[in-house]
Formats: structure tokens, sequence, C-alpha cells
């Protein structure tokens, strides 16, 4: 005999679990929206019984939110009913056999008695027992129907709980299947997507230092602007008309060069703006995406493992609300006054160590690294003077390129900045 | 005008040529760094862009795992169906 499924004695506990309705009428269509063309067939093919059956079940998965489906799909096809249903059959079974068995043990003591008392007979040697002898041939053979029909119930029962053993391995197989390659497959998707944002981080920071040289670079001519201006006056005290003035070739020419210079800065600026705001499109679907398949993984596991079943389809839904932290934003707005990079460095620092009261913040700046980092741009070099602004946009960045994917950073910058517990020295 | 006059008008457009010179010098140099700075960018940005039609193409076989699932399922849960339903 097969071995018997793991809640077989459950049967009793069972009855007092709630009945599913199976009576209401089949809505077909339903069931058939959601199959591909074999299990339509499949489904064609059922009995009345079993197709109101497979309503129910798509009935409940119908209820799922399409996110969830795949989870319902589990949810029902590990639903205790099906096991109830085969217990209640395979009981049935099982009394079926039993009362044969009872049928057939009577059989068996009404041919011991009648074998006696024949015995007894034949000793007294009583004449024509053919009567007698019948009888018990017609016991024997009543008996050997009955153990036919046993052993019917017993390959029947045998039969079904084998049915039940090999649906329960398919099941099993395709959610750990499911399990297998969805982990194998977001594994690489999670190491593809760190390289893309790794990538993403490194855009961030040489947009955001490009920020600071594009400033750098406008206030340079605005200084060769001054200058102009400067020698315009005096030309002008020597006798010179504005009209002459805005003649002069020499003039005209340096003019242009420093509208042609700014017109090329703002030009690279615009071009970097569009760039960075490219990159922000990519992989935005990656990480819903991967939590919407690492919780139905989770699911499988948990309905796998037989974990006590919470599992309402509806229920299951939860986890994939979950929304990522949101990167929480300073309003601070600062002034333009500018500081050494080493100055804000270290001025941060002590604001984070004062603050936490140690000094492990991840968001603590090492200023050696810091330098290796932006090794070569001279507009962060330690003592390079910048604003608070552009610190403040290249400070996460450079987070970011390091590894310290910090949500607070911004708001901690803009507290840094206006609690003025910033008090840099003038050099 | 004066001899002075004039001697410091010729310095005024000495300064001019000084400073054009400067402009020039630091529009060039601003070129260089800025094209150098968008090249950079552009370059991240392409491999974005590979890593990111990468994934894309990952996701899309993430689904199709969970498609090919949704049926296998749908078939078990048939077959559940169709024993819970057949007689004894």
């Amino acid at each position: 005999m097969g071995e018997l499924p793991q809640n077989f004695d459950r049967l009793k506990a069972s009855a007092q679990e709630p009945q599913v309705e199976t009576t209401a009428p089949t809505n077909e269509a339903q069931v058939f929206a959601d199959l591909n063309e074999d299990n339509k067939g499949f489904f064609a093919k059922l009995s009345e019984g079993s197709k109101q059956l497979a309503g129910w079940a798509y009935e409940k998965i119908k209820n799922t939110p399409v996110v969830g489906k795949l989870v319902g799909k589990a949810q029902i096809a590990f639903h205790e009913h099906w096991m109830n249903k085969h217990e209640e059959k395979a009981n049935g079974l099982k009394g079926r056999i039993e009362e044969t068995n009872a049928k057939i043990a009577e059989m068996e003591n009404s041919h011991a008695e009648i074998s006696g008392a024949l015995e007894e007979l034949r000793a007294q040697n009583v004449p024509n027992m053919k009567s007698v002898e019948e009888k018990l041939r017609s016991i024997e053979n009543n008996k050997k129907k009955l153990e036919g029909t046993r052993d019917g119930f017993q390959g029947k029962l045998e039969a079904r709980n084998e049915k039940m053993k090999m649906r329960t391995e398919k099941r099993d197989a395709v959610v750990d299947e499911f399990i297998s390659k969805a982990t194998e497959k977001l594994d690489l998707v999670e190491k593809k997507f760190e390289e893309l944002k790794d990538s993403k981080n490194q855009v961030e920071l040489k947009a955001s230092i490009a920020e600071v040289r594009y400033r750098k670079q406008i206030e340079g001519l605005d200084k060769q602007q001054d200058a102009k201006t400067k020698i315009e006056n005096a030309l002008k005290k020597l006798g010179m008309t504005d009209s002459e003035i805005q003649k002069d070739p020499s003039l005209i020419s340096l003019n242009t060069s420093i509208t042609e210079g700014k017109k090329a800065i703002e030009s690279s600026r615009a071009e970097m703006i569009k760039e960075r705001e490219g990159i922000d499109k990519q992989g935005r679907k990656v990480e819903p995406k991967v939590r919407s398949f690492k919780n139905k993984i989770a699911e499988f596991q948990r309905m796998k493992e037989k974990r006590p079943s919470a599992v309402g389809v509806e229920e299951a839904q939860t986890a994939y609300e979950d929304e990522p932290e949101p990167v929480i934003e300073s309003k601070v707005e600062a002034g333009t006054e500018e500081f050494s990079v080493k100055t804000f460095i270290e001025e941060f620092n002590k604001f984070l160590v004062e603050k936490f009261g140690n000094n492990k913040e991840p968001e603590m700046i090492d200023v050696n690294k810091f330098t290796e980092i932006t090794k070569g741009i001279k507009e962060l070099a330690p003592d390079a003077n910048i604003q608070f602004d552009e610190f403040r946009n290249i400070i996460p960045s450079y987070l970011k390129s390091i590894g310290v994917d910090s949500k607070r950073v911004k708001v901690l910058l803009g507290d840094f900045y206006q609690e003025k517990i910033f008090k840099p020295k003038t050099n | 005008m004066t001899d002075d006059q004039n001697t410091t008008k010729q310095d005024l457009k000495n300064q001019i040529q000084a400073l054009m010179a400067q402009v020039e010098k630091e529009n060039q140099e601003n070129a260089v760094v800025n094209k150098q700075m968008i090249s950079e960018v552009k370059e991240l940005k392409q491999k974005i862009d590979v890593i990111g039609a990468d994934i894309e193409k990952d996701l899309n076989e993430l689904d199709k795992i969970e498609k090919e699932t949704g049926d296998k399922l749908d078939k078990i849960i048939l077959e559940q169906a169709e024993d819970a339903g057949d007689d004894l």
C-alpha cells in the first residue's frame, strides 16, 4: 500500500474546518481567462464536479491583485481543501475495506462453525452431508468474491494515495524550480544593478564636480569682464566717447570672446544636466521588481515549509506595498560664502561627532579618501574654495561612490549649515 | 591729447590685448576640460544604458519564469480539482 499523506489522520479535525462552497455555478469564462491553451483543454475534459472545484479555486485567484497572482495560485495549489477532499475519499474507501473485512470475518466464523459441526456429524457417521458441504463451498465462494471486492477498494485506495503523493511532489517541484530559477536570476540582476548604481553614482559625482567647475569658469570670465570695464572707464577719462569705445575693434573682440566663453560654459552645463537627467530612468523598475520576486520566493518557501497558514491570499499582498525608504531632502537655503574643501570636511565631521557622540557615523568623511577620489580636480583640492551648496551636492554623490548610501545625509548637511555649528576659521 | 595721455592710452590698449589673450586661454582651457567631463559622463551613460538593457532582459526572463510557473500551478490546481471531483 502506498504511503499515506502526512496528515491523513486529520479527517476528524478537518470536519470542523469551514467547508468550501462548491455548489455555485462554475464561471467557466473566468476560469478560462487565466489558463493557457493546454490547461484550457484539460479543464474542458473535467467532470462537472471537478469543474465546480476548479471554479472555486479560480474565483479565489480572481480576487488576487495582479501582482500577487502567482502567490495566489500557489496558495490555492497548497490549499488544505484538496487534502481534505482526498482524505474524505480515502476514508470512504477505508470504510468500505473495513466493512468488507468485517463481512469476510463473519463468513470465516460461519465457515469455522459449520466446518466444526460437519466434522462432528461425520464422526457420528451421519449420512448425506452434501447440503452442508455445499453451504461451506458457497461461503468460500462468497468470501472469495468479497476478498476480490476488498482488494479492488484497496487498489483504489493505493492508487489514490499514490496519485496524491505524486501531485504533492509535482507541486513541490514546481515551487522548488521557481525558487531556484528566480533566485539565480535575481542574484544576477542585483549584481548588475549594483554595477549600474555604481556608474550612476559616478555620473552624479562627476556632474556635481562639473557644477563647481562651471561656476568657477563663469567667475573667471566675470573677473575679466570687470577688468574690461575698468579699462573702458579709464579710456573714457582719457576722452574717448561711449560710441568710440563701442566701436573699438579690440574691445569688440574681447567682449565677443567673453560672451562666447560664457555661452560655451552654459551650453556644456545644459548638456551635463541633460545627460544627468537621462540616467534617472535607468534601473527604476529594478528595485520594486526584485522586492516583489523576493516576496514571492519567501511566500513559496513558507508554503513549502508548511509554516502556520495565515495564507489568506489577500494578506500576502501586504508585502508588495513596501516602498524603498525615501531620501529625505533638506530645504535649507545656503548663502554663497566660500570656504576651503578641507574646512568644510573637518567642520562637518566635527558636527557629526557633536551630534551623535561618536566618530563612527557612516557619513564621516575621510579627507585622504576624498582627496584620492577627487585627485586631479583642482576645484576640489583640499585648499580650493567652494560654496556650501556645492559641498552639499558633492557629498551625497561622493558617499555613494564609496558605497555609503545614506538617506539622511542631505538633512545632516542642512542641519550642519542651519545650526551654525559651522564656524570656519578665516585664512 | 598730450604725450602722456597717448602713452596711457597705448598702455590701456596693451592691457586689452593681454586681457584678450587671457580670455582666449581660459576659453580654450575651459573647452578642453568641459569636453572631457561631458565625454566621461557620456561614456558612463553608455555603460549604464548597456547594463540597463541587460537588466531589462533579465527582468523579462523573470516574467517568463513567473508565467511558466503560473501555468504549471494552473495545471496542478486543475489536476487537484480533477482528483477531488472524481468518483470514488
